[in-house]
């Protein structure tokens, strides 16, 4: 068996998709040189306009521990999505072949180009709302029909707070899942030229709002946006 | 990914109560990174490879009731060992790709039992 007929029938994880043009040849390069998560080296592959980074693997049995989740979110960071637009894949997504994953690319080019047109310059962020209270004050709350409910005025906030904050943004989600004292979780995706804006009005309210703390984290590889844009990306792999 | 370089605003502190923990644990892992691996693919497939398996068993069950009835031929008997031991040989390699046992193909029918 010929080299290249192993590499078309390995198995590869694929990390995520990016635009051809924000990758020079050297970038590509270098990042071939260096080991993906697995320890094989990581490969990319073009069709149209669009890349797919991916690592040749060995065994479909791959290691899903919360470390290698961790390496995961790393690689896709530090190595893929930083500056550039980047559609990041669910952690593990594994494709039969390299002949099947360029079929995958030919045939979402297009979608695939869309979404990453609308990831230039933006970048997904995450906003937090807590009640300052006591301990005891938190649980009796949360007592209350088993879910945030401070009172009219705070949840009055909240909404103020998150809606200036989606008001700044390309694309806004409340997320669910709030617990403890905290009283809203939701995903933005805001255009870098509008992120000191965010921050100000953070400043203002966090100021009018002394009972609340707020925190912004970011930025993100859009997973969240993506998730939405695409619906869930591993079921049209 | 460090703790610290993820909050652009606000800190961590005491008033995050019992959330102060996930906090911490969701900036160095971030929880937006889906790694549920019982995930809408996973099911789907398993849901699939279970009804093609349950097919599979049908159909090798009914063709030991013909070949016991004596009503196939010698090269018919042939055919269809060889038919099924292709069938059975790709329902493993397709339960590698999803990497999915045995005992994963099967559907809890709740108090109806196991499907298969």
């Amino acid at each position: 068996m010929k080299a290249s007929s192993i590499q078309n029938s390995s198995p590869l994880m694929l990390y995520g998709f990016a635009r051809s043009a924000d990758w020079s040849s050297e970038a590509i390069a270098d990042l071939e040189k260096q080991p993906g998560l697995f320890g094989s080296p990581m490969s990319v592959h073009a069709t149209m306009g669009v890349i797919a980074c991916t690592e040749l693997i060995s065994s479909l049995d791959l290691p899903r521990s919360s470390e290698y989740a961790l390496a995961y979110g790393t690689v896709i960071e530090e190595r893929l999505s930083r500056n550039k637009p980047f559609i990041p894949c669910r952690f593990v997504t594994v494709l039969p072949s390299k002949e099947v994953l360029l079929s995958v690319l030919q045939q979402r080019t297009w979608a695939l180009s869309t979404l990453l047109d609308q990831l230039v310059a933006r970048q997904e962020y995450s906003l937090r709302i807590y009640w300052k209270s006591p301990h005891h004050e938190t649980q009796a709350i949360h007592a209350h029909q088993g879910k945030s409910c401070t009172s009219p005025v705070s949840d009055l906030a909240v909404s103020k707070i998150a809606s200036s904050i989606a008001n700044c943004s390309f694309w806004s989600k409340d997320d669910s899942g709030t617990n403890g004292s905290l009283l809203y979780r939701g995903s933005f995706l805001i255009d870098d030229a509008r992120l000191n804006e965010c921050l100000g009005n953070l400043t203002t309210f966090q100021e009018s709002y002394p009972n609340l703390s707020l925190l912004f984290l970011g930025p993100f590889p859009p997973y969240t946006y993506v998730a939405h844009a695409m619906g869930n990306l591993n079921t049209m792999l | 990914m460090s703790s610290d370089n993820k909050i652009l605003f606000g800190q961590v502190d005491a008033s995050m109560d019992t959330d102060v923990e996930s906090v911490a644990s969701s900036l160095d892992v971030p929880e937006r990174i889906d790694i549920n691996p019982d995930n809408v693919e996973h099911g789907l497939a398993k849901l699939v490879l279970t009804l093609v398996e349950l097919i599979r068993q049908l159909i090798e069950k009914q063709a030991l009731r013909r070949l016991e009835g004596g009503s196939l031929t010698d090269e018919e008997i042939e055919k269809l060992g060889e038919s099924l031991a292709l069938l059975e040989n790709k329902m493993q390699e397709l339960k590698g790709v999803f990497n999915l046992s045995d005992e994963d193909l099967n559907l809890d029918l709740g108090p109806l039992g196991k499907l298969l």
